[in-house]
């Protein structure tokens, strides 16, 4: 059967957060997590994200072509032989046609950008990090008789909202299907939790949005411009203590409906929603255009 | 002669300085080639397709810096090589620190002026700056910075005959006769000076490299202009009032 190559470009707003927890180290800074200390925010690596999407493919046994074999970083060429020679990487590898790639093989290298490109999250509060000694079990030295000693770091509480675009002009180089779309929702909403490693416990997705537009031209630009958090209490430590206000994306994406074609979403249901002070179901804010749960 | 003008905006930038290896360290205001990828991607041409099309005899551009902005160093993984071979064939990953722009307000931005001299590219691409929409998405330097525009409209410039004026954009150093800072407005200034590349081959390697500078806080330059500055330097009413404000083409 035929697979549909998406022709209409989308914008992608998602927001998740991160309860004492790591979540994204930089390794440089002994993997704290990445902060803009200037405004006391926590960051997220655009690279972080789609490493969520594509260890949920691999986990679902979808073949993916940036990934380690039997926990051993290998050449592409390892990972390609995985599948088989004389593969067609495109119609492989899913996070190809997602996220694009270098592929280094074959006498001639081929670079392809990626339709669907995640700018760098951020904390939507100020985050305070928790900073602990672990020890561990293992020794540091053949001689040593104790266990190595060694730093922790966690984010007390950051609500993380990050921006993404898909480009149906550079899904035409990656072949991207609307399938492949469906299934980038469907990680979005389950990757993280499913993801759950001892630093990376107690993160969820809380509101994801894939505003998708009439054309292949129209990008309206970031979503995160038009969401506010409320912190109901001070500094605070758990979803039930903030409210996203989305007064402002709501008249956005209203002054915008001709471009719009559909809204696919997810929203979880213990963020609450507030437009114009009072709290409100996703459905009735975005009620006048066609909307998709994932 | 008309300038299109437009607003530049997103979260955060990264404009690779060109000649740094084992650090991505980043420009404060984009180059002129990176404006010049940017006005490609709205008209839909194909990577390494517009060098001569759209350079910098074809097609002027000035910026000005219009949001301050700080750096943040964050470290990422890149492929390690030190081989052509290796780039090809990558073994191992090294960490690299990647400075990153952010604004005060929340977000960097920058007003640009451009004069395309074809008549159907400048035509073109007013078309799509009105509509706001582009070929391809748009990004500050690097695919996941995403940025957008916001037109401002066609504006009438003329070139500057006076030896005398306020840059308000970024300023190419070598049609500076003197800096003619005054004391008071001097201490409001931060100025930075940066070599940038200006033009590229079709082999995207860059052939003129030139000495920029402009202010930090945003203030205009008070230079006397060198008079090779000549065919370089626009004044638009409108975005100068009476104060003898010009643009400078990079």
């Amino acid at each position: 059967m035929e697979k549909k190559i998406i022709d209409k470009n989308s914008e992608i707003l998602f927001t998740y957060d991160a309860k004492l927890c790591n979540p994204n180290g930089d390794p440089d800074e002994e993997n704290r997590p990445r902060m803009d200390w200037e405004k006391e925010i926590n960051l997220v690596s655009d690279v972080r994200v789609k490493r969520y999407i594509r260890d949920y493919a691999d986990d679902q046994g979808i073949p993916i072509y940036v990934r380690k074999i039997e926990g051993k970083s290998v050449k592409p060429e390892e990972v390609i032989k995985s599948v088989g020679e004389d593969i067609d990487e495109l119609e492989t590898f899913i996070d190809i046609r997602l996220f694009g790639a270098t592929i280094p093989i074959k006498k001639e290298t081929r670079t392809y950008i990626g339709p669907v490109q995640f700018n760098w999250g951020y904390s939507l509060n100020k985050v305070e990090l928790l900073e602990a000694s672990i020890t561990s079990h293992f020794a540091s030295d053949e001689k040593k008789q104790q266990g190595a000693i060694g730093k922790d770091y966690r984010v007390k509480y950051s609500f993380i909202a990050f921006s993404g675009i898909v480009s149906a002009r550079r899904a035409k180089e990656t072949r991207l299907t609307e399938d492949d779309l469906k299934f980038l929702d469907r990680a979005m909403k389950e990757a993280i939790p499913l993801q759950a490693t001892r630093s990376k416990i107690g993160q969820y997705p809380r509101l994801y949005m894939r505003v998708e537009y009439v054309d292949d031209k129209t990008l309206l630009g970031d979503l995160r411009d038009y969401i506010k958090l409320i912190e109901v209490v001070e500094k605070p430590r758990k979803i039930e203590d903030v409210q996203l206000d989305i007064t402002a994306l709501v008249e956005f994406l209203h002054k915008n409906k001709d471009v719009i074609s559909k809204i696919y979403y997810f929203k979880h249901p213990d963020l609450c929603l507030v437009c114009d002070g009072n709290v409100v179901d996703f459905k009735d804010a975005f009620g006048t255009f066609e909307l998709e749960e994932v | 002669m008309k300038f299109l003008v437009f607003d530049l905006k997103g979260k955060f930038a990264h404009f690779r300085k060109f000649y740094t290896n084992s650090s991505s360290l980043s420009y404060l205001v984009p180059p002129r080639t990176v404006i010049e990828g940017m006005v490609a991607a709205i008209l839909g041409f194909e990577r390494d397709s517009y060098y001569e099309v759209l350079s910098a005899e074809n097609l002027l551009i000035a910026v000005q810096k219009i949001e301050r902005t700080y750096k943040i160093v964050q470290t990422v993984n890149y492929i390690k090589a030190t081989t052509v071979n290796e780039l090809k064939n990558p073994n191992t990953h090294t960490q690299v620190p990647l400075e990153i722009l952010a604004g005060y307000n929340g977000f960097v931005g920058f007003r640009v002026f451009v004069m395309p001299k074809d008549e159907k590219i400048y035509s073109l691409l007013r078309a799509r700056l009105e509509s706001g929409k582009s070929e391809f998405p748009i990004y500050f330097g690097s695919a996941p910075f995403a940025a957008k525009t916001e037109f401002l409209g066609e504006f009438e410039a003329c070139r500057w005959e006076d030896s005398r004026a306020g840059i308000l954009t970024v300023l190419d150093a070598g049609l500076i006769k003197s800096l003619s800072l005054e004391l008071e407005s001097a201490s409001s200034l931060a100025l930075m000076k940066d070599r940038m590349p200006c033009d590229f081959d079709k082999d995207r390697f860059a052939t003129k490299v030139k000495t920029y500078i402009h202010d930090e806080n945003l203030n205009p330059i008070w230079v006397d202009l060198d008079s090779s500055a000549q065919d370089k330097v626009y004044y638009i009413k409108e975005f100068s009032g009476d104060r003898k404000e010009c643009i400078c083409v990079m």
